[in-house]
Parts: C-alpha cells; sequence; structure tokens
C-alpha cells in the first residue's frame, strides 16, 4: 500500500512540483505587479504635488488678498489676471482638468476664490461658492499651510485625483490653496501601463511553464502508450512461440516415432526423407526461440536473474551435451579451466546461450579432425574480468566479411554456402548479452585457418534486472 | 535344482494429460515401446475424474489446456493427496514456470520442443528405478 502510494506520489511529483511552481509565479507576478502600480502611483502624486506647488509659486499672495471671495470679484483685475494663470496652468497638461484657489471661511468649509472654468460651462464655480465636499485633510493642509495629494475622491465634480498646494503670504499665513484635479480615470491609464511589463512578463512565464507542462504530460502519455505497445508486443511475441512450438513438437516427436519404429521400419529412402524433416523442424525450433530472443533483446525488456554460476562447470554440460557432434566430427578438444575462477552471480541462463552459440559455432564450422579449444581464464589486461575463448580450426572468417560478423541475420559468405544449418542470430545474441551485462566480445579470424572468440565478463557477476520475460536457450530441469 | 521363478512385473500405468492429441499419441506410442501402459485425457477435468476412478504410477502434465490447465491439475492433486509422481511436459519455459511446478510438486520438467521422445522415455524409466 506504502510503496503503491510512493509509487503514484512519485509519478506525480513532477506534476505537483511544476504547478507548485505555476502557483509561485503567479503569487510573485502579482505581488510585483501591486508593487509597481503602488509604486507608479506613489511617484504620480509626487509629481502632481510638486506641478501644484510650481503652480502655487506663480501665484502672487498680493492679488489673493486684493480678493473678497464673492460675487463682486467679478471683472477685478486681480480676479481676472489669476482667472486667466488658472486656465494657464490647467492648459500646460492635458490630463489636468480643474485649478483653482480656495479660501476658508474660518468655520469648516472652503470656498472657491477663482477657477480655470468658463463661466458658461456647467462645472463653473463663482467666486465664493462653498466647496460643500470640505474634509478634515483639506482644512489641515490650509491651517498648516501644507501641500498634499489625495483622492481618488467622488465629488459633485466626478471622481478625482487632487494635489493642493498653500499659498502664503510674507508671513507664512496660508491665504488659499491652489487645487489641481486630474481625473481618476486618466489618472489610473498611466498606472495600469506600469502593471503590463509585469503582468504580461508573468502571464509569459506561466505559459511557458504551461507549455512545457503540456509537452511533458504528452510525452508521458506517449512514453506510457510505448510501454504498452512494448509489453503487448512481448506478450505476442511470447505466444506466437509457444504457439509455433507446439506443432513443432509434434513434428519433432512423430519423427522420432517413424525413425525408430522396429517393429515396422522405414525403407532407406523413406529413412533419408524422414530425417530431413527432423533436421529442418530441429532448425525450425532453433530459429524461433532466437527470434523470440532477439525480439526481447531488441524491446529491452528481457530478465537477468543471478544465481551462482560456475561458468567452467556450464562448459562441461554444454561440452557433454554437444558429445555427439564432436565425436562425429572427431574433433579433439583443449579445456584450459582456471579452477581458481570462483563461481559469479550470473543469470545461468544467459550464460548458457553465450557458450553454446559459441560451442556449437565452433563445432558447425569446424574442419573434420580440428581442434575446438575453450578458455576461461584470469587475463592481465581485464583485471576485473574473467576471461574467456573459444576456439575452432575451421572456416574462418573472410577479411570481407569480419566487420559484419555480429550483425543481426549475417552470415559469412563461405558460412552461408557451406554450411546450410544457420540463422544468422546467434552471434547478434551472444554480443548483446555479453555487453547488456558489461562484458565485451571480439574474434580474430583467418580463413580456413579458424576463428577465436574472445569475451569478458565482469568477475562482480551480473546484476538482477526485472523484466516481463527471461531469454530462452538452453535446457531446464526441475 | 533349483527352480527359476519369472516374476510377473505388472506394466507401470502412465496417464497423458495433453491437449495436442497427435502429441500426447507420439508420446504414448513411445511409452508402449518402452514396456508402459498409457492412458491419454486431453484436458485437466478429464485427467482429475479418470485419477478419482484409477490409480496411475505416474502422470504426464501438460500445462497450458482448455478447461483446466496443468498448474490446477497439480493444485488439485495436492489438496486430495494424490501423491502420484507427475513430470510436467510444456513448452512454457519462464524460470517461474520451473519454479511454480516445481513448488507445486511436479518432479521433472520438461520442454517439449526441445526434448527427444528417447530423454523422455528415459527420464520415466529413471523415475521407477
Amino acid at each position: 500500500m506504502i510503496t503503491n502510494f510512493m509509487k503514484s506520489l512519485k509519478k506525480y511529483l513532477k506534476y505537483i512540483l511544476i504547478l507548485g511552481l505555476i502557483a509561485g509565479i503567479a503569487v510573485i507576478g502579482l505581488v510585483a505587479t501591486f508593487n509597481a502600480a503602488a509604486k507608479a502611483d506613489m511617484h504620480q502624486r509626487e509629481a502632481l504635488q510638486i506641478r501644484a506647488e510650481t503652480a502655487a509659486k506663480a501665484i502672487e499672495a498680493g492679488k489673493i488678498l486684493d480678493l473678497r471671495g464673492s460675487e463682486n470679484d467679478l471683472g477685478a483685475p486681480s480676479y481676472e489676471d489669476l482667472k486667466r494663470k488658472m486656465v494657464a496652468i490647467r492648459e500646460i497638461r492635458p490630463d489636468t482638468r480643474f485649478v483653482y484657489l480656495m479660501g476658508y471661511d474660518g468655520a469648516d468649509k472652503l470656498f472657491f476664490y477663482v477657477d480655470s472654468e468658463d463661466p458658461e460651462s456647467e462645472d463653473y464655480s463663482a467666486p465664493g461658492d462653498v466647496y460643500e465636499e470640505t474634509n478634515a485633510a483639506e482644512l489641515a493642509a490650509f491651517k498648516h499651510g501644507r501641500s498634499f495629494v489625495e483622492g481618488p475622491l467622488t465629488d459633485d465634480w466626478g471622481t478625482w485625483v487632487t494635489a493642493f498646494a498653500p499659498i502664503n503670504n510674507a508671513d507664512g499665513e496660508t491665504l488659499a490653496l491652489l487645487g489641481m484635479d486630474v481625473e481618476s480615470s486618466l489618472w489610473y491609464v498611466s498606472i495600469r501601463e506600469k502593471e503590463v511589463a509585469p503582468f504580461l512578463m508573468t502571464l509569459f512565464l506561466i505559459m511557458l511553464i504551461g507549455v512545457y507542462l503540456y509537452i511533458s504530460w504528452r510525452n508521458d502519455l506517449y512514453i506510457a502508450k510505448m510501454k504498452k505497445v512494448d509489453t503487448m508486443k512481448t506478450e505476442f511475441v511470447s505466444l506466437a512461440s509457444h504457439q509455433l512450438n507446439t506443432p513443432l513438437s509434434t513434428i519433432n516427436w512423430i519423427t522420432d516415432l517413424l525413425l525408430t519404429d522396429q517393429d515396422d521400419p522405414l525403407t532407406t529412402g523413406q529413412k533419408k526423407y524422414v530425417e530431413g524433416v527432423a533436421v529442418a523442424s530441429g532448425r525450425m525450433v532453433n530459429l524461433v526461440d532466437a527470434l523470440l530472443n532477439v525480439s526481447r533483446i531488441e524491446m529491452g525488456t528481457f530478465a537477468v536473474t543471478p544465481v551462482s554460476v560456475n561458468l567452467g562447470e556450464v562448459v562441461q554440460s554444454l561440452l557433454a551435451e554437444l558429445d555427439h557432434q564432436i565425436k562425429d566430427k572427431k574433433l579433439s578438444v583443449e579445456k584450459e579451466i582456471d579452477s581458481s575462477i570462483p563461481a559469479i552471480p550470473a543469470d545461468e541462463s544467459l550464460v548458457r546461450i553465450i557458450f553454446q552459440n559459441l560451442l556449437t559455432n565452433a563445432v558447425k564450422y569446424n574442419t573434420p579432425g580440428g581442434t575446438l579449444a575453450v578458455k576461461i581464464a584470469r587475463n592481465p589486461a581485464f583485471p576485473h574480468m574473467i576471461y574467456s575463448e573459444v576456439r575452432d580450426t575451421g572456416l574462418g572468417v573472410p577479411k570481407k566479411d569480419q566487420a559484419r560478423i555480429f550483425q543481426k541475420l549475417f552470415r559469412a559468405d563461405n558460412a552461408r554456402t557451406k554450411i546450410a544449418d544457420g540463422n544468422g542470430l546467434g552471434l547478434y545474441i551472444v554480443k548483446a548479452i555479453i555487453e547488456s551485462v558489461g562484458g565485451t566480445i571480439w574474434f580474430e579470424s583467418e580463413e580456413n585457418k579458424g576463428t577465436t572468440f574472445s569475451f569478458t565478463l565482469p568477475l562482480e557477476g551480473m546484476k538482477a534486472r526485472e523484466g516481463a520475460k527471461a531469454l530462452v536457450g538452453g535446457k531446464h530441469v526441475v | 535344482m533349483s527352480t527359476v521363478v519369472a516374476a510377473k512385473v505388472e506394466a507401470k500405468k502412465i496417464l497423458i494429460v495433453e491437449d495436442e492429441r497427435m502429441l500426447a499419441e507420439a508420446l504414448a506410442v513411445k511409452l508402449q515401446r518402452s514396456g508402459f501402459q498409457t492412458h491419454i485425457v486431453s484436458n485437466g477435468a478429464e485427467g482429475l475424474n479418470i485419477l478419482a476412478e484409477e490409480n496411475f504410477d505416474l502422470i504426464i502434465l501438460d500445462l497450458i489446456m482448455p478447461e483446466m490447465d496443468g498448474f490446477s491439475v497439480l493444485e488439485k492433486l495436492r489438496l486430495k493427496r494424490n501423491r502420484t509422481p507427475v513430470i510436467v511436459a510444456s513448452n512454457l519455459r519462464q524460470d517461474q514456470d520451473f519454479e511454480r511446478a516445481k513448488k507445486l510438486g511436479a518432479v521433472d520438467y520438461i520442454v517439449k520442443s526441445r526434448s527427444s521422445l528417447s530423454e523422455i522415455a528415459e527420464k520415466v524409466k529413471k523415475i521407477f528405478t
């Protein structure tokens, strides 16, 4: 249960991490966006305040003292002069909607001296109009002669961000506040602009990771699908091989019966044909096995199950199995097996397949009366390996074919023309097995003189590998 | 004068449980030639039926069969405490198949495509010596 849970956790860990990363980037991105907006807002407020203060400096205190703060100011030179200034200040920047001067009524309200609005405009404030929305901050600014920015606030005219700057007399007393209104929607346009970069950056990063996540997910799905296909192939090949073996066994056994029936023996001619069937059927069994092994090797799914294996003993038992053919060909066998070499952890089946192929070849391609030599030894050139040689004095591999001898389905010209039995899979399988367990194989050969195959296997043995199926080869007895 | 009394040896009876008819017959003929009595049934269920009525000295058992496979036969035999020796004869040849058969009490395992009839006859003879 727990291992299952850990397994599925491991499987999804990548996704959990990536989703976490996205969430993290989203949070950081939002914070950065808000931060950029807050900074922009602050800078804009500072800039607006400076504009208001600069404008306030252009207003002469004396002109304000001339005003009475009522309709009577209309037409007075100081009023008209200030009105022109208000309009001029407003015109400097298009985001400025109203510029005005306000006085204090001594109680709790500010009132208008003059504004930048045309008297015909609906938004015009006449001299003396009380600013009903006057708040405590504005009163405080007036009383302490401080400039400040407030808003966005909503009043009769709309929603504004407003900067106030005091106009003081020589003694530092505040005579009026200059107000400068920027419409809230315009105000936020430039702040939104500052938000765009971090927001887009965040979005871009998230999309990038999202795309990676998607590709990775598709890839995982693909891999899972391919694994399933591989499993199906493995099962199909196993099933097909099993199905092929059943009729082949029947053919083998029936030919066996025909050839050994003493009560009703075959004629010499018949015997020849039935023996032909037996040989062909035997080759078919080998071919089915070899193809099964090749398919498992190529899918990389074959299992390696190490047990304690003494290579010398494997060679002895294989030589015993080949005894009949060895005697038929009158081969002399030379064995050089270093008995100090320990049994190593190895998959017995794989070891048998290696030696079986090499020994069978050495018998098959040998010349009658030739020599078959097997060596299992240590070799100073390969300190952490067991070194082995299988040598014959037979056909040899022609120079031009030597480079291709381990290729799948390849058979050297002389082998193909002289020995029909052979499928070109044996050495391919042997090389694949040896290399998959960390050894190497090579050979030296001279045509018509013989061939020596040499290979190494790690002294520390083979590592266990789980796989759907093992390679087949050798004989097994319970 | 002593008289030599030839002991009349009853031929050993072998049950072949195998769905491939020709394969079973080839094996039966070979075993008969080697002096055994044989009886062929074509699946595990039939095998168990005949074993309930008759005693055999040896069972040669295929693994993959319709109705009831060889592994189930081995399990059932075990439950019934039937101690007839069993040689498994199958083309399955993964280590796990060998081990499973061994665990369930099979005394030998023959890979059919890899064994000649003579080898099988030898193995059978060995069991009775």
